[in-house]
């Protein structure tokens, strides 16, 4: 069971890698806040709200999992450097360690996949364009 | 039955200021008798103009002090009678406030540039840590293990085999 399940995360992820790849696109940070991009998107209030939810949802959540993520990798570590190995465990948790990665991208690329909806198809493109002219954080 | 002469000055005066002071036959007497009535009334009505005179004509400094019914006590400011009550209020008041959505509103829309901008570059370097671990998150060791570019040998494609190679490997000699 937990096999397939990690090999639909697995799927799901290579499924939306170019996405993933995608993410940087967009301007880290609460760029909604800055009057360039603020303005030129017409920004209303109520979707800096929401915006401002999103970004705090999103980023404890990834702060969650990042830990998540290296408490895992210790452990496998520490599987692995033992004088008498376990191949068992040091396999499950490997396992584990890739479930949990995968929750890590696929969070990431939740938080893009939902702000592509708030913005709308044009404003998400423009705000790509206005990030690649911007000049803000060099 | 005894009959009641009308009343003196004293007694009309006695009926102005308070009629109950009077006995009963010479309240009746005034009641039943226009002579003492017109009397009473007469000396009622010159008062009356009197003290709307002196009032009228009296200096601002002499007149008696007008207090207005919302001062007089009952309608007084709950602050006023106990002052705990209103401290209590005034700080419900600035609770509110603070709570309030408006309040909320305004604090989110103090982001200043500065602030936007830190926090823009710390977010990218939270994002590029979350790269990382999502490339590979084992550490550098365990992921040159299975990278033979990395490995500090040098390790040939097949078609670039040379002999010495294949002799070391046991390959033909004399091919």
């Amino acid at each position: 069971m937990l096999n397939k399940s990690l090999a639909i995360l697995a799927a799901i992820v290579l499924f939306l890698f170019p996405a993933i790849c995608r993410a940087k696109e967009i301007p880290p940070g609460r760029w909604w806040h800055l009057p360039y991009f603020a303005d030129q998107l017409n920004i209303t209030d109520n979707e800096k709200d929401a915006l401002d939810k999103l970004f705090d949802y999103n980023r404890n959540r990834l702060e969650e999992l990042k830990n998540q993520v290296e408490e895992e990798r210790n452990e496998l570590l520490k599987a692995v450097d033992e004088e008498h190995l376990n191949e068992t465990s040091a396999i499950t948790k490997m396992k584990k360690l890739e479930s949990t990665r995968t929750l890590l991208a696929a969070t990431r690329f939740s938080y893009s996949l939902e702000m592509r909806k708030l913005l709308g198809y044009e404003r998400y493109q423009r705000l790509k364009t206005l990030y690649k002219n911007w000049h803000g954080l060099q | 039955m005894k009959k009641i002469s009308h009343l003196d000055e004293k007694q009309i005066i006695a009926a102005v200021i308070d009629e109950r002071g009077l006995d009963g036959a010479l309240r009746r007497h005034l009641f039943e008798c226009p002579a003492c009535r017109a009397q009473k009334e007469a000396l009622q009505g010159g008062l009356a103009r009197f003290g709307q005179i002196s009032r009228r004509e009296a200096p601002l400094d002499f007149r008696k002090p007008r207090i207005s019914e919302k001062s007089a006590g009952v309608l007084r400011p709950a602050w006023r009678i106990r002052p705990a009550l209103g401290m209590g209020m005034a700080f419900a008041l600035i609770l509110a406030l603070l709570l309030s959505p408006l309040t909320i509103k305004r604090d989110k829309t103090l982001y200043t540039q500065d602030a936007v901008y830190r926090e823009m570059v710390q977010d990218e370097k939270f994002m590029t840590e979350i790269e990382k671990l999502e490339e590979n998150p084992l550490p550098g060791f365990y992921v040159d293990i299975g990278d033979p570019g990395d490995d500090g040998r040098d390790v040939q494609a097949p078609g670039a085999m040379n002999d010495d190679s294949l002799i070391q490997d046991g390959g033909p000699r004399n091919a």
